[in-house]
């Protein structure tokens, strides 16, 4: 069965970019890499491999130019994919990718002391409460809450379907409720400073 | 489109992640050098490719077609020395003097 076309409105760069216009291209990288960055950032929480991958994505989608099709993908899916990957690999490589039945159980911390935490101590427990997670269940947090992408679009990338991507976000929230629970007043009161800055 | 994807809970998880936790700058000077090299590099490869692979060919069709010619030229050299050879011979063993 054959997909409908799909709408990318990076078509006419890639095709620009495709033939050798490098004004093309440039903006191509000024379109995609930023959210290239905060995926790899956030999946690999090393800045020098987020820049690598954030690289190496780009240097794939040159390599794929020029036998693009126009209309099958949408290239930033694509690209989203390619970067997820690369960033699995790495974690792989490394031996620090968890999969979802290695992880333990999320413990529910208990309560802690009502101290308001200060905003690095806020950003620690944030961090480490990220980390924590299996990796696709961050990928799916990072790409559905931070980079805003339908839950289609997050199944794409991962190679899952919706229901899969939905069960990866519910014990994903789920396990960063808990980890986090100690710190919900902060947080909110942080969210709520945020708006009012 | 999945009913989670605009939960207004979600986009608040969201925001407070991120404001406690926000992404580093992305080096966006290296990133972009290192992509447009990336670029200038895979379009400038085939054109090298193509002169590369052209000035080989010409120089194999050129080598074989030389070497062709002067293996010809030289068979033909040796069938004309031996034809002279022959000629000569036959003049020497003729009693022209006699003759004339």
């Amino acid at each position: 069965m054959s997909n409908p076309l799909v709408f990318d409105p990076l078509a006419g760069l890639i095709a620009k970019a495709g033939r050798g216009d490098r004004a093309a291209a440039a903006a191509l990288v000024k379109a995609v890499s930023p959210k290239l960055w905060r995926i790899s950032w956030r999946l690999l929480r090393d800045a020098a491999e987020a820049e690598d991958v954030t690289q190496e994505a780009l240097i794939r989608l040159w390599k794929v130019l020029p036998t693009w099709q126009t209309g099958r993908a949408r290239v930033e899916t694509w690209l989203h994919q390619v970067t997820t990957n690369l960033c699995f690999d790495r974690l792989r490589k490394a031996g620090r990718f968890v999969d979802e039945d290695q992880a333990p159980e999320p413990l529910d911390p208990g309560p802690m002391p009502d101290a308001r935490l200060h905003q690095s101590a806020l950003r620690d427990c944030v961090d480490a409460a990220l980390a924590s997670l299996p990796d696709r269940q961050r990928a799916a947090i990072v790409l559905t809450h931070y980079e805003e992408l339908a839950a289609k679009d997050v199944g794409e990338v991962l190679g899952i379907s919706v229901d899969a991507v939905e069960s990866l976000l519910a014990r994903g929230r789920r396990a960063l409720r808990l980890a986090l629970a100690p710190e919900k007043a902060d947080l909110l009161q942080a969210s709520v400073e945020g708006h009012a800055a | 489109m999945s009913i989670l994807d605009h939960h207004p809970l979600n986009k608040a998880l969201a925001y407070v992640l991120n404001h406690a936790s926000p992404v580093p700058e992305m080096p966006s000077a290296r990133i972009e050098a290192a992509a447009m090299a990336a670029f200038s590099a895979q379009t400038a490869s085939r054109p090298d490719w193509v002169k590369t692979f052209g000035a080989l060919a010409a120089s194999l069709v050129l080598g074989v077609g030389g070497f062709v010619y002067y293996q010809s030229w030289q068979s033909e050299q040796k069938a004309l020395t031996a034809d002279a050879d022959a000629f000569a011979e036959q003049l020497l063993s003729t009693d022209l003097d006699s003759a004339l």
